[in-house]
């Protein structure tokens, strides 16, 4: 017993750690999501807290990555029942109305991205985020925002064929035009 | 499982939600393998996978360099508290059940324990205790893994590794039981800043069920998992689990 609640000390302490490193991670998905440092920043100390105040209950470390985001996700949901109540997350409509800057043709690609996916609705941001910055697969994400895997993958393909468009007519790419294939690692 | 599977009967369907997963590594290898070959044939969908892939690029080149505010740690005094009860609790379950005699030593735990939770931030990462208390083998790779890892990444520095093995974990170290043996003995010779200590009580647990056991050479033992990793918590050493480990290897 006294064994098992030393180890319960030290892999309290080992969590403690891990959950303080993660915060650039947070910090990073917090902003694709809400678009705003300052909120991120809260969204991501917010959720930080929760997890300290909370590790003890976690009983899989191995799950402790997707549990900070289902934390941080419950902050982002609860935050737009405040401020945003009205917002209708998964019916608004990417791009039609995007901001004076947007028209900018030089703009930085970051700033650029970014304002592409401001544009997004906030469900397809949420799925995005951590598909392509966290790397979380379709059954994890689905697991962090508790919605089906099949909704995952409609989204991303929402988000993504939206971010195509925006992206590749400020580029002034032309559609359809033949790409070599690169492969990627 | 990390994988979307394509569960229909029929040939895949080269549908965007399905390039999409493909993008994302999250389909089985069948279906991958039917949408290379279906790229080679097909420009239209080599141009929708590299869309889908710009589309990824274009993600993380946005939020790369993002970067928080430097901000403290936030506090949370209730976990301790709440921990620090919970330890309290246990501790005191045990002494009313086996007596007196054994308060005083449960105390000293519990000390040490309170100890350690006080100062969570102490620890040298050039000496790193790796605890290892189950007898699955492949928590016994993963140790022998890190251990040597770490010193090879380590080479020429006063670094220091001790594998601190109880219960289940002593067999590790066991002559004709580990199925490590020569890798633990190679280890020993090669890294003189490597230490290998099996618990005396799971040592003593075993003589009462009759086996002797036999420890490979230059293992050492003769004190208890508790008392070392207390030991070298308080000195500063880095505690490691052996299920925490996968993921640094």
């Amino acid at each position: 017993m006294v064994m098992s609640i030393l180890t319960r000390v030290c892999t309290t302490a080992s969590i403690r750690k891990n959950i303080a490193s993660s915060r650039s991670r947070l910090f990073r998905v917090a902003l694709a999501w809400c678009g705003d440092r300052m909120v991120a920043d809260d969204l991501v100390q917010e959720a930080m807290t929760l997890a300290l105040q909370k590790s003890h209950q976690l009983r899989e470390k191995e799950r402790l990555n997707a549990w900070l985001y289902s934390i941080l996700n419950n902050c982002w949901k609860q935050h737009l029942r405040r401020y945003r109540p009205h917002e209708n997350l998964d019916e608004q409509q990417p791009g039609e109305e995007p901001g004076p800057d947007y028209r900018v043709g030089q703009m930085e690609v970051v700033t650029r991205v970014r304002t592409a996916v401001a544009g997004l609705p906030v469900e397809q941001r949420r799925v995005l985020a951590l598909v392509d910055l966290e790397g979380f697969a379709y059954c994890e994400v689905a697991s962090i925002l508790e919605i089906p895997i099949g909704t995952v993958m409609s989204r991303l393909y929402r988000a993504r064929k939206a971010l195509i468009k925006l992206l590749d007519n400020q580029t002034g790419e032309t559609p359809g035009a033949a790409v070599p294939l690169q492969r990627v690692k | 499982m990390n994988t979307w599977t394509n569960t229909g009967n029929q040939p895949a369907e080269l549908n965007e939600l399905t390039l999409n997963a493909y993008v994302d590594g999250q389909l089985d290898p069948e279906l991958e393998r039917s949408i290379l070959s279906a790229m080679d044939q097909d420009p239209g969908i080599r141009e929708q996978v590299c869309q889908l892939r710009r589309a990824k690029d274009w993600m993380r080149t946005g939020f790369a360099d993002v970067q928080p505010e430097d901000r403290p740690l936030p506090a949370c005094r209730k976990h301790w508290s709440r921990l620090q009860t919970g330890i309290a609790a246990s501790i005191m379950a045990l002494a009313i059940g086996v007596g007196g005699g054994l308060l005083g030593y449960v105390c000293a735990e519990r000390q040490a324990a309170t100890h350690l939770a006080a100062y969570p931030g102490h620890e040298d990462p050039d000496k790193v205790l790796l605890h290892l208390s189950d007898a699955e083998p492949e928590h016994f790779q993963a140790v022998l893994d890190y251990a040597e890892h770490f010193l090879q990444e380590n080479q020429g520095r006063n670094v220091q590794v001790e594998v601190i093995a109880n219960a289940g974990g002593v067999n590790l170290v066991r002559t004709g039981v580990s199925p490590y043996e020569d890798r633990v003995r190679a280890l020993s010779e090669k890294y003189s800043n490597l230490k290998f200590v099996a618990c005396m009580n799971a040592l003593r647990n075993l003589r009462r069920e009759g086996i002797e056991p036999v420890l490979i050479d230059d293992v050492h033992s003769g004190t208890t998992a508790v008392d070392q990793v207390v030991k070298r918590l308080r000195e500063g050493w880095t505690y490691r689990k052996v299920d925490n480990l996968s993921g640094d290897i």
